[in-house]
């Protein structure tokens, strides 16, 4: 197993996880700031003045201040000459062997936000069910490349 | 990422088309603009206002961010406006290519242009508007440097098969009769018939009531007509004790379920055939509209025996072949035995491919299955009982006497512990096995070198007992019903997993 040189992603990739959160947060912020208004004066409101509001804030203040720290913790991977072995999860820990001869095909991809601190995605598709798209996030974008490039060295099995 | 050399972009009707496209969107938002006199309507033209100034930039961008490069061993896509997106799809690995014109298409001159790869139906690569001549171009080159890279390095893996499939034909069945005049499996009437009776489903009584509600005819009436008058006492009775009644229409619904089940599986299954021709098994089947299908024997990723506790009891089983291809109708699982013993699904599978080790010198007999842990009772008790606590809970919550359903629970416990019964695991040197499922038994044999991914995951509370799951996903498999084991000691299902993936290593440097 290749155990030795697992190695961690890139750090600034928890503030793309934590921006994202944010974003959800300050959506379902909004929603529930327009419940509390819209019912300012309903006597027979579902939920007590403002909790919406302070439970959205609170929940998603929590999470995007701890989810990226843990993820990020648990989150590890390596890539060998045969495979790709990856490491995650906070509650559901797993653990993804990918036999690099197995890949179909590959993206490398950016969205806005990981363009801010230049990081990328690798993608590595395959013919299975569950595992016909397994991501890579948090590495910055030359490496992911490079990282593409490597793996394609490797692609020799037959096609399914 | 810098422009290549040697990259494309769409024809420019790309833009012109996907405004065309758009245009429908925008008159409908501008209808009530259009239809009120006065323009009261504001709201629908800001939309409308929003929406051109958001699309039509969007496309502009989306087109000129798409660009795509043939090159002899793979094809680059780059794409996506707020997403960037560079996939590589080598050559080797595509399936097909498919050249499609529309009506807007014919009339432009231009074609679509999809790349499908093994794994999803979806195509993995298209180019949404090219040249027609640009199209035929990409699909040739791609054949071109398909057709190279065969040409280069002689494709041992095909060649492989190739030598491999007809021994294992001949290895599996060593009689004189030329393969093709023995079928594999055969469904006599008798056993067609029998499997209707086993296909007891509710699912037609069902349908029955519903048409009948549809229909929505007068009982009395229709009674008298069906009957007439003589089976009055027998009414009268149910008329006046609501027990008979009761037990005449269970009857009566039991009866219908038992030979509509019967009338379906012998218009499906009626003269089921399943041969090996080269290496291809043939299979065709039903009564009313006769369907005959192929399947290529390297397509074949795993081997699914299914059964119920009522058919098990008889000893009946249904084979099922997981299979992969780009083609849809190659996908899925195809029914390779609809019914049968246990012995003639083992025999079946073995033929389909060889190496299944059970055919031992003792005769064919199930795979050992070792048990998973004890705990996994715990857990699922757990999870059954909070579970029937939240129905119980939200259907007290509107109806009091709902809390009695928590009346339940020891209930939970006989499934959890049915669930731990019927869940196991074994391997050997090629085949991993995995059992699972109380009233729908699915047991899977997957051959190691199919292997795609190999997952190993613990839960939370997996890891609070130290459990942990072990799957190894193949070409195919159903989403909805993994070919899971749960529940395995960890260190347990860290070396089946291990040992799986150094034995799929080896599989293939040999």
């Amino acid at each position: 197993m290749p155990k030795l040189d697992l190695r961690h992603l890139d750090p600034a990739v928890q503030k793309v996880w934590r921006i994202r959160i944010l974003i959800a947060g300050a959506v379902a912020t909004v929603a529930a700031a327009a419940y509390d208004v819209l019912n300012l004066f309903d006597t027979g409101r579902f939920l007590p003045l403002g909790l919406a509001t302070v439970s959205a804030l609170v929940v998603f203040g929590l999470a995007s201040w701890l989810l990226p720290r843990f993820r990020y913790r648990f989150w590890r991977f390596s890539l060998t000459d045969e495979e790709l072995f990856l490491e995650r999860g906070i509650f559901n820990r797993v653990t993804t062997i990918v036999p690099l001869r197995r890949v179909q095909h590959m993206d490398v991809s950016q969205d806005v936000i990981e363009r801010e601190f230049s990081l990328g995605n690798l993608v590595v598709y395959t013919a299975g069910t569950r595992g016909s798209q397994v991501i890579l996030p948090g590495l910055q974008f030359d490496e992911a490349e490079q990282l593409r490039e490597r793996i394609k060295l490797y692609i020799t099995d037959e096609p399914v | 990422m810098e422009p290549d050399p040697g990259e494309r972009r769409l024809h420019p009707w790309t833009l012109l088309q996907r405004v065309f496209v758009a245009v429908p969107a925008l008159f409908l938002i501008l209808l009530p603009v259009i239809r009120s006199s006065d323009g009261i309507a504001w709201f629908n033209l800001v939309l409308a206002g929003m929406y051109a100034v958001l699309v039509f930039p969007w496309s502009i961008v989306r087109y000129m961010r798409f660009r795509y490069r043939i090159a002899p061993e793979e094809i680059a896509i780059r794409s996506g406006v707020l997403t960037v997106r560079q996939r590589n799809i080598p050559v080797d690995r595509i399936q097909n290519v498919e050249v499609e014109q529309g009506i807007l298409q014919r009339l432009t001159g231009t074609a679509r242009v999809s790349i499908f790869t093994a794994g999803s139906t979806a195509a993995e690569g298209v180019l949404d508007v090219v040249a027609l001549g640009e199209a035929h171009r990409v699909r040739d080159s791609i054949r071109q440097f398909q057709s190279a890279l065969v040409g280069e390095s002689p494709e041992d893996s095909l060649a492989e098969i190739a030598r491999a499939i007809p021994a294992a034909s001949t290895d599996a069945a060593p009689n004189d009769a030329p393969q093709n005049d023995a079928p594999l499996f055969e469904m006599t009437m008798r056993r067609v018939i029998l499997s209707g009776v086993f296909r007891f489903s509710l699912l037609y009584i069902a349908l029955f009531f519903s048409f009948v509600q549809y229909i929505e005819p007068d009982p009395e009436a229709m009674i008298d007509w069906l009957i007439g008058g003589r089976f009055n006492a027998l009414a009268n009775a149910a008329s006046e004790s609501p027990l008979v009644a009761f037990l005449s229409t269970t009857i009566v619904a039991v009866a219908f379920a038992w030979l509509s089940g019967i009338a379906v599986n012998l218009n499906k299954y009626h003269g089921f055939t399943l041969r090996a021709d080269g290496d291809k098994l043939h299979h065709k089947q039903g009564l009313l509209s006769r369907n005959t299908g192929t399947i290529p024997l390297r397509k074949v990723q795993a081997f699914i025996i299914r059964t119920n506790p009522f058919m098990r009891r008889f000893g009946w089983y249904r084979l099922e072949v997981q299979t992969m291809g780009f083609d849809v109708k190659e996908r899925g699982h195809k029914v390779a035995v609809p019914f049968g013993t246990m012995d003639e699904v083992l025999r079946t599978a073995n033929r389909i491919q060889s190496g299944l080790p059970y055919p031992d010198p003792h005769g064919i007999r199930e795979p050992a299955f070792n048990a998973v842990s004890k705990l996994t009772i715990r857990r699922a008790f757990i999870r059954y009982s909070v579970a029937l606590s939240v129905v119980a809970g939200g259907l007290w919550y509107f109806w009091s006497p709902g809390i009695w359903l928590l009346s339940l629970i020891p209930l939970a416990l006989v499934g959890a512990i049915l669930r731990y019964r019927h869940m196991g695991w074994g391997e050997d040197e090629r085949w991993l096995y995995v059992r699972r499922g109380v009233i729908k038994q699915h047991t899977w044999l997957l051959p190691i070198e199919r292997t795609q991914v190999l997952y190993r995951s613990a839960s939370y509370f997996q890891r609070r007992l130290g459990l942990a799951s072990l799957y190894i996903d193949a070409a195919g498999a159903s989403a909805m019903r993994p070919a899971e084991a749960v529940d395995l000691p960890e260190d347990i299902a860290r070396e089946v997993l291990d040992r799986a993936y150094a034995r799929f290593k080896e599989i293939k440097l040999s």
